[in-house]
């Protein structure tokens, strides 16, 4: 069952199409959102995530089309999202903080809002901060916040846009851990990333976006089969293909034709390939 | 690190939105707003505002209703930038994207935040109640007036709603502080110090609509008659409902389910408005319309009209309604200097101060007090002071009230004011010293007049020094002497000489005024 369907949706601004004709499914489980920088992911989450309205197309989350501000409000009723950009109302404590943000959520009665209040500072590591000032908190405790916020009531699907940016490497596990034990447990959590190596272990299916439109949907392991047989190790860089050197002295090139080892392609390589497509289609 | 813990996140019943959650959020940025110190300086100054001078004057409740929506100043001051730093956060700190995801969003969130003027509002009604419980144990008399009271609240609650409009307009940054320049200058134009609203337009016009609008320095009942309270705080009401009327217009851009709501506050706001206008604009023949001074005559020649009169002995007091209570302070003052010459004085009526209105006059047998009299704490009774010797000044035949001022410098009956006043008030010889040490020429303690009489303070001296010899001795002389004592020609000396007090030691009898002499 898919949690998420987008449908022909597209969004402009004055001189960029953001968003165009895009189609997709997410089920349960983890979903990764891929695409270089001006592909259109923010746009794309702030449109399931109900803040940005798209010029057409069709959004529905848990089988509610998003759209008339009744459906809206119950898909808010199902979401967690964390933006891009974070901020916080200065001059409130994190556990103060998130209890607000729980009375936002609906949760009205005072003993369940303070219990997921405390799961949720548990579950994103903050319980060492609870009394600290927001605007006190470091970069990485901040995004932790951020993400504790979208955690909070424990919703069924759960938009994610840059949620490992400034974290150190033992929180970036610390979050896979979490997000991939979620999204086992039945949600569904679609991240935009950039930072490959912190999703791919725990998802499911991928998503490519390049210049507004999607250009792979499916499993990660087919979009490494997408660059097999044009990963390389050769002696020096090709003129016009993406390479880059190893540690052993050679170097890694994608591309057809070239005189050279063949090697295993990965989900990196399969990404990049479909990138210099892109770039080559225009 | 991040905890694999999801499982410890318990499931959640069903979700509320609407008004619970905006009560509750209400409720959580109240007691933000309650703790946060600039609110707590805020009611520090305000509580200052409303309490001081209450223990140096005996209270009127008509002052002291709107010396206390006067000292919400502070309050409102705090309320507009607390709540438009509260406002602006939203996208100064970016959390408009994360907000707009949330179930209860926009509205909800503001409808929360106006809830959230429960905790300036709370404090300032709090500095009220504190104001009056004082208020009790200060003499008080007159009414208190609950619709000049009420302002107070109200202009808190109108602040703190503006701060949230205004600190939403992310395209105008400068808005708030503008605002609040703005603020602070109808403040300073609402002053009695610059005679603007009191005595400045002679019509009600829209500059003035404004001028009702910040808390008034004004304290004196004759003031209170140039804008009235009820219809001030009609006026305050519907500035307060369209203003909420606007937050949430634009809270509310969606719209959908609660139109039914602005719309409500709409119809409400826009009817209060409507009323007011029509109440203070669109009636130019009604009484409150017509010059100010003209009304305020009017008014005041109503009430003293009804004034109600009450004898002791063989002197009548007459007080204006809510101040007989002072009736037996004014009596036992003086009572002392009407022994000396009851038939020249008949008794004392209450007068509002430096009115300038002649029909008021009640004659010159009359002594005329005002809305102010001593607090029972105060060591520097000044007020029963000058009313004793007012009462002094009668019966030597020098003037008081509504009579002209002249110069009695050097007259040896301006000796017997003074000696009245210190003789007949507890603490009285401690400011006749005080006088008697001054520059002169003398004609007020503290800035209260002694009756209508320049007085040198030669006579000071003399009254000084008379006040170490029984009253007895004293009033025999001055009865025996009376006719001596009320001519105009003979001098201090001549009096100092009566008691045979040394002359030799008195300051100089000449005033430097241009009056006339008393004659």
């Amino acid at each position: 069952m898919s949690l998420i369907a987008v449908r022909e949706l597209a969004k402009s601004f004055p001189e960029i199409i953001a968003l165009d004709e895009v189609s997709f499914q997410v089920g349960s489980g983890v979903t990764v959102l891929l695409g270089p920088n001006g592909a259109g992911k923010t746009t794309l989450l702030r449109c399931l995530a109900t803040v940005m309205r798209p010029d057409h197309g069709e959004i529905e989350i848990c089988s509610i089309p998003v759209g008339s501000e009744t459906n809206n409000r119950e898909v808010r009723g199902q979401l967690g999202y964390m933006p891009q950009a974070v901020g916080f109302t200065p001059g409130v404590s994190v556990r103060k903080h998130l209890n607000r943000v729980g009375v936002l959520k609906g949760i009205v009665n005072n003993g369940e809002r303070e219990e997921a209040v405390e799961a949720t500072l548990v579950a994103a590591d903050l319980t060492a901060y609870v009394d600290r000032k927001v605007q006190r908190l470091s970069g990485g405790t901040r995004r932790r916040l951020a993400l504790a916020q979208a955690l909070l009531g424990s919703p069924r699907v759960l938009i994610l846009d840059e949620p490992t940016a400034g974290l150190d490497p033992e929180q970036r596990a610390g979050f896979r851990a979490v997000v991939g034990s979620i999204g086992a447990s039945g949600a569904s959590i679609l991240i935009a990333t950039h930072q490959l190596e912190d999703v791919l272990g725990i998802s499911g299916s991928v998503v490519v976006l390049g210049n507004g439109r999607v250009l792979y949907e499916g499993a990660p392991i087919g979009l490494a089969e997408l660059a097999r047989g044009s990963v390389w190790l050769t002696s020096q860089a090709s003129p016009g293909s993406v390479s880059w050197p190893t540690p052993e002295g050679r170097v890694r090139t994608l591309g057809d034709a070239i005189q050279g080892e063949p090697v295993e392609p990965t989900v990196e390589d399969g990404y990049l390939l479909l990138m210099q497509q892109n770039h080559a289609d225009g | 690190m991040l905890t694999d813990s999801p499982q410890q996140v318990t499931p959640l019943g069903s979700r509320l939105y609407g008004l619970q959650p905006a009560l509750l959020l209400a409720r959580l940025e109240a007691i933000t707003i309650a703790r946060h110190p600039f609110m707590l300086i805020a009611v520090a100054a305000a509580l200052w505002f409303s309490l001081r001078g209450l223990r140096t004057d005996a209270v009127v409740w008509q002052s002291l209703s709107v010396q206390g929506a006067g000292s919400t100043l502070p309050l409102a001051v705090a309320s507009f930038l607390l709540g438009s730093t509260m406002a602006s956060g939203d996208w100064r700190d970016q959390t408009e994207e994360f907000l707009d995801s949330l179930l209860n969003r926009r509205l909800i969130q503001t409808l929360g935040r106006i809830g959230g003027a429960a905790a300036p509002v709370g404090y300032s009604i709090l500095i009220m109640i504190v104001t009056l419980v004082v208020g009790l144990t200060g003499r008080p008399a007159g009414e208190i007036i609950w619709t000049e009271l009420a302002a107070g609240p109200t202009l808190v609650a109108i602040s703190w709603i503006v701060g949230l409009a205004v600190g939403g307009f992310r395209r105008f940054r400068a808005a708030p502080s503008l605002v609040l320049v703005s603020y602070l200058f109808l403040q300073l134009l609402g002053s009695p110090d610059l005679e603007i609203g009191a005595s400045g337009p002679s019509q009600f016009d829209l500059g003035q609509l404004l001028l009702w609008v910040p808390p008034s320095a004004f304290e004196s009942p004759f003031e209170l008659l140039l804008r009235p309270s009820t219809l001030r705080i009609l006026y305050l009401v519907s500035i307060l409902l369209a203003v909420v009327a606007l937050v949430i217009r634009r809270a509310d851009r969606a719209g959908a389910g609660h139109r039914w709501l602005l719309a409500t506050v709409v119809i409400v706001g826009a009817a209060s408005a409507t009323l007011g206008y029509q109440v203070v604009l669109a009636e130019p023949n009604a009484a409150w319309a017509a010059p100010s001074l003209d009304r305020a005559r009017a008014d005041w020649s109503k009430l003293t009209a009804n004034q109600e009169c009450e004898s002791i002995g063989s002197l009548s007091y007459c007080a204006y309604p809510g101040f007989d209570s002072w009736i037996e302070e004014w009596s036992r003052t003086i009572s002392p200097a009407a022994r000396l010459a009851e038939a020249r004085v008949r008794g004392v009526v209450q007068r509002p101060e430096n009115t300038g209105f002649d029909d008021m006059d009640p004659g010159p047998e009359w002594l005329i007090t005002d809305f102010s009299w001593d607090n029972p704490h105060s060591d520097s009774p000044v007020n029963s002071f000058a009313l004793a010797a007012g009462a002094g000044n009668l019966t030597v035949g020098l003037p008081t009230g509504f009579q002209e001022t002249c110069d009695a410098g050097g007259q040896g009956r301006s000796i017997v004011p003074l000696w009245t006043a210190a003789t007949s008030v507890d603490g009285g010889i401690e400011l006749l010293q005080r006088l008697a040490q001054s520059t002169g020429p003398i004609r007020s303690i503290d800035g209260v007049p002694l009756g209508n009489a320049a007085i040198g303070t030669d006579a000071a001296a003399v009254a000084l020094a008379l006040t170490e010899r029984s009253r007895e001795e004293v009033t025999e002389v001055f009865v025996a002497r009376y006719d001596e004592l009320v001519d105009p020609t003979t001098t201090t000396n001549e009096v100092a000489g009566w008691f045979v007090i040394a002359s030799s030691d008195l300051g100089p009898s000449e005033l430097q005024v241009s009056l006339p002499a008393c004659g």
